[in-house]
Order: structure tokens, then C-alpha cells, then sequence
């Protein structure tokens, strides 16, 4: 998406946000038309259980509405609604038992399932080595914040106050890193 | 659905619904924004476009309940 694009969005969600604050309802409405299938069926994957995808969806929009000042328009609409999406979908599974939505940067590298036979083991550890080794190869800064981000796992605010750079250009280098290492690792399965 | 009322009670309501989004609620919300996960994000923005439809009469009624809380919002 260009930057002309990005800006583009970022308008269209200055306008609906100060249209329902203004109290708009079609604003109101149009905003509710735009995002709950996307919400609905993502619950639903997610939860394996339509009904309680309902509850989501409610919840979600209660959010949004109720605390709709709470939006400064730091991130798109659509992502901030995604946060709040996935906050309530985490809720609600580690209420189920402990389960958590997690993002694989979340797995610790030591994490590997139980059952898994000499074989695959022997895969997973190459993969792993080659992922080392093309983290080894990132430029120094990159592999830095990289570091911080995914091996201390601090925010985006913490590694910039420790590096003394700015917030996005800490995302810019770690959106560096991960196209590096998404090109140097075509076969891996990483989510980046 | 969970019904929220009208007048005194939507008030009484809407402090709940307040209530129940607290900061705890918000850090998590911040911190599910900020460690972005891009190929989940790519499944929420195409989630719309999957074969899975709402109950039939879902999506109305929700869209009703939520009108009613925005009226009551911004009517007071």
C-alpha cells in the first residue's frame, strides 16, 4: 500500500471517528457494516464456537463504541479494531483453560512439541540453525532491536528509549530484519 | 443477546459496559497492537471474505442492540 494509500486510509478514519462522535448514526452504522463480518468470522475461527463468536462480536463493538475516545489515531482503525478483536478472543480462551492466542515470536525458542520423533526433531533443529545463522548475518542495529524485541521481548516504546532512536524507526529496522530474513529463509514457516 | 434497556437503566447500563473495559483491558488491547502480528492481521482483514455466514438474524439484531446504545450515548 503506498503512502498515498496509508494516508488516504487514516483520513477515512479521522471522518467516521469524528462522525460518531458527533453522533452521526450512519457513520455509526456504516462503521458496524464495514467490520462484522471480518470480526464475526474471525471469532468464529478462532473459537470453533459460533455462539460464543456472538458474544465477541458484541463485546467487540461495545468496545469500540463505548470507548470510542479512546482512539487517537495512532494506528489505523481497523488495527486498533484488531487489538481489541484479539484481547477479547485471548480473554475469553484463557478462560477456557489456559489456552492463549499467541503470535510464533511469542514462542520461546526452546518450545517444541512433546510427541515429536527423532526425525522431525533433527528438522526442526536445522531449521533453527538456519535461522540463527541469518539473524547472525543482519546488519548490527537490526540484529539489536531484533534481539530486544523477540529475545527480551520488550515493546516498541522500551527499545526505542534503549536505543535511542525513535519508535518508527525502530519498526522501520525491524521491518528490515524480517524481510531479510523472510528472503533468506523462503522454505521457513515464520511469522513475520 | 444481552439486552441493556432504556432511560435510567441504558445509563446504569452503559457504566457497566464502561466498566467492564477497564485498564487492564486497554493494556491488553495496546500490547495486541503494538506486537502486530502481520499474517494473523492478513486473516482478520480477509476473515470477511470466508464461507462462514452469522445465524440468520444475527447480524440485525446486534446492529439494533448497538443503535440503541448509541442513542442513548449521545442523547444525554
Amino acid at each position: 500500500m503506498s503512502i498515498a494509500q496509508l494516508s488516504g486510509v487514516k483520513e477515512a478514519d479521522r471522518i467516521i471517528v469524528d462522525a460518531i462522535r458527533a453522533g452521526d448514526p450512519n457513520a455509526f452504522r456504516d462503521l458496524y457494516q464495514l467490520h462484522f463480518r471480518r470480526i464475526h468470522n474471525f471469532s468464529v475461527r478462532r473459537l470453533g464456537d459460533p455462539a460464543e463468536a456472538e458474544d465477541v462480536c458484541q463485546e467487540v463493538f461495545e468496545a469500540v463504541y463505548s470507548c470510542l475516545e479512546r482512539f487517537e489515531g495512532k494506528s489505523d482503525l481497523v488495527v486498533w479494531i484488531y487489538g481489541i478483536t484479539r484481547n477479547i478472543l485471548n480473554n475469553r480462551l484463557r478462560r477456557r483453560g489456559g489456552v492463549r492466542l499467541i503470535s510464533l515470536e511469542d514462542i520461546p525458542p526452546e518450545a517444541a512439541p512433546l510427541d515429536l520423533g527423532p526425525e522431525p526433531l533433527a528438522q526442526a533443529r536445522q531449521a533453527l540453525g538456519r535461522v540463527r545463522d541469518a539473524i547472525e548475518r543482519l546488519p548490527v542495529e537490526q540484529k539489536k532491536i531484533l534481539e530486544l524485541r523477540h529475545g527480551k521481548r520488550l515493546n516498541i516504546r522500551k527499545i526505542a528509549q534503549l536505543t535511542g532512536r525513535s519508535e518508527d524507526a525502530v519498526k522501520s529496522s525491524l521491518y528490515r530484519a524480517r524481510r531479510t530474513l523472510a528472503a533468506q529463509l523462503p522454505g521457513e514457516r515464520l511469522s513475520l | 443477546m444481552r439486552e441493556r434497556g432504556t432511560g435510567r437503566q441504558a445509563q446504569h447500563a452503559r457504566g457497566l459496559v464502561k466498566a467492564r473495559f477497564g485498564a487492564s483491558f486497554w493494556d491488553g488491547v495496546e500490547r495486541e497492537v503494538e506486537a502486530l502480528d502481520e499474517a494473523d492481521f492478513a486473516l482478520f482483514l480477509g476473515a470477511d471474505g470466508s464461507s462462514i455466514e452469522p445465524r440468520a438474524g444475527f447480524e440485525g439484531a446486534l446492529a439494533a442492540h448497538l443503535s440503541g446504545l448509541f442513542r442513548t450515548r449521545w442523547s444525554n
